[in-house]
């Protein structure tokens, strides 16, 4: 979405076709779409079959016309962060390992993934690729070994974005406490702003040692899902596949808004008190 | 890491039990000419730190750590009575104050002289017979000096086994009886891993360097010990603070009691506020917010904003104590920073660039670009950031460092080619360092010489 909108807002200066009575320049009449991944559901069932007249999005307020709803048809991006460091070992590393796994099975023909993993140190172990072989290889040998760099972690996937268009998934799972980041959780926040990834994370620590990661899916449009046991990973990271592949991804081409700058998003579904989840907005013109 | 504490709230009970068992122990052996197994504990003991060769993996070494606590409790209320004898010979009573276990604050001044606290120690005729005669073997002149010998060798075999011999292997220990023992917390990644109760040796060196009295101290009687005015205590607790910050096993109590023996050396300043900005970290914080232990527990830790506030000032000392010491300032620019004080932590900051230390010049470069970047220093911030990268091309953070900034001005293109350079980083360390990875300990990296300094010099002492 970055590139996209940065793309936007360069033709847009370069042609002049800033509105005399504007304070900011807005965009033309010719412009790129705004995609927004969005997840329906009714008292926790997802809800599917809905169209493009359903929705009702609002770009800082203003409502847009949207030009695309799809659904299903476009092959997943799936990158998995995976905190490796020495408080996921034993039993726990051999769920998170079984989850991974669980996950790359269910994975279609098209969809690609990606493993990195994050300790102190963080390390792709395969990139992006089809060959789901090697991701499954990567994952196997992976060791617990040292502190835990999470916003370190979740920013190095998130610039791994491949801008290829496809729908990314970030999936990261940690023991939610991060002891060895350089980055401030603030500051790569604000870069997620930028990113067209959708981020679940899944954390098996309570309530308070997760809290960037909460407010980095909540910011992306996905959920934080918290554990009890490491048991329960298979289940949860299929859940999630499985979240992820029913959501629709909405397109429209901002109007009326400035073209710099943070944008909110408000996106609803028309007629129905149905829960809509998508991502709280995106930073256009960076 | 590990932290070391004594419960608090059953101090009094603790002290009556002390005064109970020790008239016990008169009557036991109050038949005058009977051997008495406490003396003769004593005598092994001080036979194992006459043989005992400081930093060797010795037969006293093994000997003492498996004494339980309440042996080594004795050891040292005797010790204590043998120093009395060297120092006054005709002392005829005997006292004991425990050391105060608080983990912050001052503490009363440890004397053989009967205090509010203190409690009487009962020997037998026969006891008294055996100590009189180990005194004046220890000082056959009758002056005093030599007892302090004794003193720093035995602190010295203590601090031996602390660091030598694995916790598991102490002897018995209750963190709520008198004696050299406490809780210790064991934790890892932010997380408990458990609470054990065991011998502390450290505590059992402090509790003999209490009784230090160097023989040119003017001040006060005789009996009165004088620790601080010791050069050789001094290194002691300087060695132990380094050893515990490399080992991240800090007994808050040994930087509590430094700073109140040596409260302007430089040094002891630096190790207790790099203590105290460790425990504000993450690491710590999270442990203490979920920590389960019994109800009376303290492990001294504040939250987050006071222990940098205490570090804070902490630092401040020691620079007001030396003011060329670099590497307080690097790390008074981190915690200024952590404060929020972005302004003022680039002014140390930048004097800690002098340093001619490149791991120093490392972490002030590093600082000073995420400080920078606060302030909205971009250009100056990565100039840094690549000040940092250069002196350790295998350390990720710089290179996270400016790819965030590359990727918040809008270049998208720099910021991934960025994160490529940290994923065509080594796999495996040590190819593979980052300074960064070891801030909490890097302060004690000069632990080794600190060690082998305070070890020869007391390996230098009469037997």
């Amino acid at each position: 979405m970055t590139r996209r909108l940065v793309a936007a807002s360069v033709a847009v200066l370069m042609g002049g076709a800033v509105t005399p009575s504007a304070q900011q320049p807005t965009f033309s009449a010719k412009r790129e779409s705004v995609r927004v991944d969005v997840l329906v559901t009714d008292r926790g069932k997802v809800v599917t079959g809905l169209g493009a007249g359903d929705f009702d999005v609002r770009d800082n307020g203003v409502s847009q016309a949207i030009d695309l709803v799809s659904f299903q048809q476009i092959p997943l991006n799936v990158f998995l962060a995976l905190d490796t460091s020495a408080s996921v070992s034993g039993e726990r590393l051999t769920d998170l390992q079984t989850a991974g796994h669980a996950l790359l099975d269910r994975l279609a023909q098209d969809d690609r993934s990606a493993l990195l993993t994050f300790s102190h140190m963080v390390r792709l172990r395969e990139g992006l690729t089809g060959a789901t072989a090697r991701v499954r290889q990567a994952l196997t040998g992976v060791q617990p070994l040292g502190d835990t760099a999470l916003v370190d972690g979740a920013y190095t996937a998130i610039m791994l974005d491949p801008l290829d268009g496809g729908r990314n998934l970030l999936l990261v799972f940690s023991d939610g406490l991060d002891t060895a980041s350089w980055l401030t959780p603030e500051r790569v926040l604000d870069s997620a702003k930028r990113s067209d990834f959708v981020v679940y994370g899944v954390s098996s620590r309570g309530p308070e040692e997760s809290k960037f990661l909460e407010d980095l899916t909540e910011l992306t449009g996905g959920t934080t899902l918290k554990i009890e046991s490491t048991r329960d990973l298979s289940a949860t990271f299929l859940k999630i596949l499985d979240e992820f592949r029913q959501r629709y991804l909405i397109s429209y081409s901002p109007t009326g808004v400035p073209a710099g700058g943070w944008h909110r998003l408000d996106v609803r579904v028309k007629g129905r008190r149905v829960t809509v989840k998508s991502r709280a907005g995106y930073q256009a013109g960076a | 890491m590990q932290v070391c504490v004594k419960r608090r709230s059953l101090w009094l009970g603790a002290v009556l039990s002390l005064a109970l068992s020790s008239s016990a122990a008169g009557q036991q052996t109050s038949q005058g000419e009977e051997v008495s197994p406490r003396i003769t504990r004593l005598e092994r003991w001080l036979s194992a730190i006459a043989s005992h060769r400081p930093g060797a993996v010795d037969d006293s070494v093994w000997l003492i750590n498996s004494w339980n606590q309440e042996q080594l409790r004795l050891v040292w209320v005797d010790v204590s009575s043998i120093v009395s004898l060297v120092r006054e010979p005709d002392v005829q009573l005997f006292y004991v104050s425990e050391p105060q276990t608080r983990p912050t604050g001052p503490t009363r001044p440890v004397s053989p002289v009967a205090t509010n606290r203190s409690t009487q120690v009962l020997y037998t005729v026969g006891e008294l017979r055996r100590l009189r005669a180990i005194a004046k073997t220890v000082s056959p002149t009758g002056k005093a000096g030599p007892e302090n010998d004794i003193l720093k060798r035995g602190a010295m075999l203590h601090a031996d086994i602390a660091i030598m011999t694995p916790v598991d292997s102490r002897g018995g220990a209750s963190d709520i009886r008198p004696g050299p023992g406490g809780l210790v917390l064991f934790m890892n990644d932010g997380q408990q891993l458990g609470l054990q109760e065991v011998v502390s040796h450290w505590n059992m060196g402090r509790r003999l360097l209490d009784r230090v009295r160097p023989v040119d101290t003017k001040n006060g009687m005789k009996t009165v010990p004088n620790p601080a005015g010791d050069e050789d205590v001094r290194r002691w607790y300087v060695g132990g603070c380094a050893y515990m910050t490399r080992v991240r096993n800090i007994e808050l109590s040994h930087f509590t009691r430094a700073l109140e023996l040596f409260p302007n050396d430089p040094d002891v300043l630096f190790f207790a506020a790099s203590a105290h900005e460790a425990f504000a970290g993450v690491r710590m914080q999270a442990v203490m917010r979920s920590i389960k232990a019994p109800r009376d527990v303290s492990f001294g830790v504040r939250d987050e904003d006071a222990e940098l506030r205490l570090a804070e000032q902490l630092y401040k000392h020691a620079i007001e104590r030396n003011p060329n010491y670099l590497e307080a300032r690097i790390r008074l620019g981190r915690v200024l920073g952590l404060r929020g004080r972005h302004k003022e932590a680039v002014d140390q900051l930048r004097q800690g660039q002098t340093a001619t230390e490149p791991v120093l010049q490392f972490y002030a470069h590093l600082f000073l670009g995420g400080e920078l970047e606060a302030l909205g220093n971009g250009a100056e911030a990565r100039q840094s950031y690549e000040r940092a990268a250069a002196l350790a091309p295998t350390a990720q953070s710089p290179l996270l460092g400016l790819s965030r900034l590359a990727e918040q001005a809008g270049d998208r293109v720099a910021a991934r080619e960025l994160i490529a350079r940290v994923l065509n980083l080594p796999p495996i360390e040590p190819e593979r360092a980052d300074p960064w990875w070891v801030y909490e300990v890097v302060q004690a990296r000069a632990v080794d010489g600190l060690l082998a300094d305070v070890r020869q010099r007391i390996s230098r002492l009469p037997e």
